[in-house]
């Protein structure tokens, strides 16, 4: 009785365990959005992805603003589709992100969640030391530029 | 007189609504616009529309439905709803450039094959706008058999927080049935919208905006049983404002349009006005 439960127990951690972080929060700029309905479109779109905990919409300044929990599965590629589903153009996002950083053969530095892999450009020398001491999850802000890339510059590493 | 126009009220409400739905938010109640809705999207318009001539109003109700079907394609389908009230109404007329006229059935796709997003909420856009028009209701209007007929339409404009314009033009074709067929539709439209800075507050607050919009109507004579009417058929210029307001998935707009010059066949009664009230839901 006693392992069935520890097993239940450990089978219960996995999928905490599993994952390597995520988006926690994402600032999309948006081109060409004009209206309410507009703006209600993609609100409501943003608030179905997994893991959305708040959503916020500027028509004035063209940005859509996600905070997502620690166990969300969303990605940046699904937000940005998302938008241009709604009619509408993603341009440059500031992001937060936790997940593991590895290094390439080649010796780039890329930054693993479970569900989507980011390039790092890297261009202070801090943190470049820091990234290549880091050996469990860290927390990277920095921007993705517009397109289907996923290359991140960093400005700042948690 | 007065149920005419209580009657004529109610439908220019209804009316109004049907522009708005195909404006998808941020359009005219009248002239031609490119649609916004998103993939997956609904909309819903409730129009009433009345028509005014020197000797009476008239009054009609309309529904329409949009459908996203990708951010660049939208269905939309338009029907009567109520009575309808058209002893006075041009039977060719349309009522709004993106709505058929009193007693059709109209199905369309609006397909909005130019975009680009110019900068923060600006962008630019072209639409075409093709649909089938099927009668329903009275077999004849003023003697003449009804018969289907078909929408085309192209616009294209500019959309930012501060102001709007859209320009374009577009015709509706009936198919000749015995002799008969209800004259061809010719038009040109032009809209300049504006957004007060005191209406710029961010989403979700309320988003109002005012538009002037400008027809001009080029109507051919009727035929019936093979002849054409004299009485039938001519030119119209109507200029007049509207008021867009959006709260969230609601909308409501309004508008009136006077003719600013006319030139009718035969002694065809003039217009005075023509009103427009559409509530819109997105969903």
């Amino acid at each position: 009785m006693r392992l069935v439960t520890v097993i239940s127990l450990l089978a219960s951690l996995l999928p905490i365990t599993a994952l390597a972080g995520g988006l926690e929060h994402v600032k999309q700029t948006i081109y060409g959005m004009d209206c309410a309905p507009c703006a209600y479109g993609v609100e409501k779109g943003l608030k179905g992805l997994s893991g959305v905990e708040q959503v916020t919409v500027s028509l004035n300044d063209g940005y859509a603003e996600v905070h997502l929990s620690d166990d969300g599965q969303a990605t940046l590629a699904e937000i940005r589709e998302i938008i241009r589903k709604n009619g509408f153009t993603p341009k440059d996002a500031d992001v937060r992100v936790s997940g593991k950083v590895v290094q390439s053969n080649d010796g780039q530095f890329l930054l693993k969640t479970d569900v989507e892999t980011f390039e790092l450009n890297v261009n202070d020398q801090t943190i470049l030391s820091h990234l290549a001491a880091a050996d469990s999850s860290v927390i990277v802000s920095g921007s993705v530029p517009t397109g289907d890339g996923h290359q991140l510059s960093i400005t700042a590493v948690d | 007189m007065r149920k005419r126009t209580l009657w004529g009220i109610t439908a220019g409400l209804f009316t109004i609504a049907v522009p708005v739905v195909h404006a998808e938010g941020h359009g005219p109640i009248f002239g031609l616009a490119t649609p916004t809705l998103g993939e997956g999207q609904w909309s819903s318009d409730t129009a009433v529309m009345s028509l005014a001539t020197e000797e009476d109003t008239a009054v009609m109700f309309r529904e329409m439905l949009g459908y996203g079907l990708t951010p660049d394609l939208q269905f939309t389908l338009t029907f009567p709803i109520g009575p309808t009230d058209d002893l006075m109404m041009p039977p060719n007329m349309r009522t709004g450039s993106m709505m058929a006229g009193f007693g059709d059935v109209e199905a369309g796709l609006l397909w909005r094959f130019d975009r680009v997003a110019l900068d923060v909420g600006k962008r630019s856009e072209s639409t075409l706008i093709t649909s089938v028009l099927v009668p329903s209701g009275d077999d004849q209007r003023r003697g003449i058999e009804v018969t289907a007929g078909m929408h085309l339409a192209a616009v294209t404009g500019y959309a930012s927080r501060s102001t709007y314009w859209w320009v374009g033009g577009g015709t509706q074709l009936r198919k000749e049935e015995n002799g008969d067929r209800l004259g061809n539709l010719y038009y040109l439209t032009g809209v300049f919208g504006w957004r007060p800075p005191v209406f710029r507050g961010d989403y979700p607050k309320p988003d109002w905006r005012i538009f002037l919009e400008g027809i001009a109507e080029f109507a051919a004579r009727d035929r019936n049983n093979g002849a054409t009417i004299g009485n039938s058929g001519g030119q119209r210029v109507l200029l007049g404002p509207s008021m867009l307001g959006l709260f969230g998935t609601w909308g409501i707009e309004g508008g009136v349009l006077f003719p600013i010059a006319q030139s009718l066949n035969g002694n065809q009664v003039e217009e005075d006005y023509r009103a427009k009230l559409v509530v819109t839901y997105w969903f």
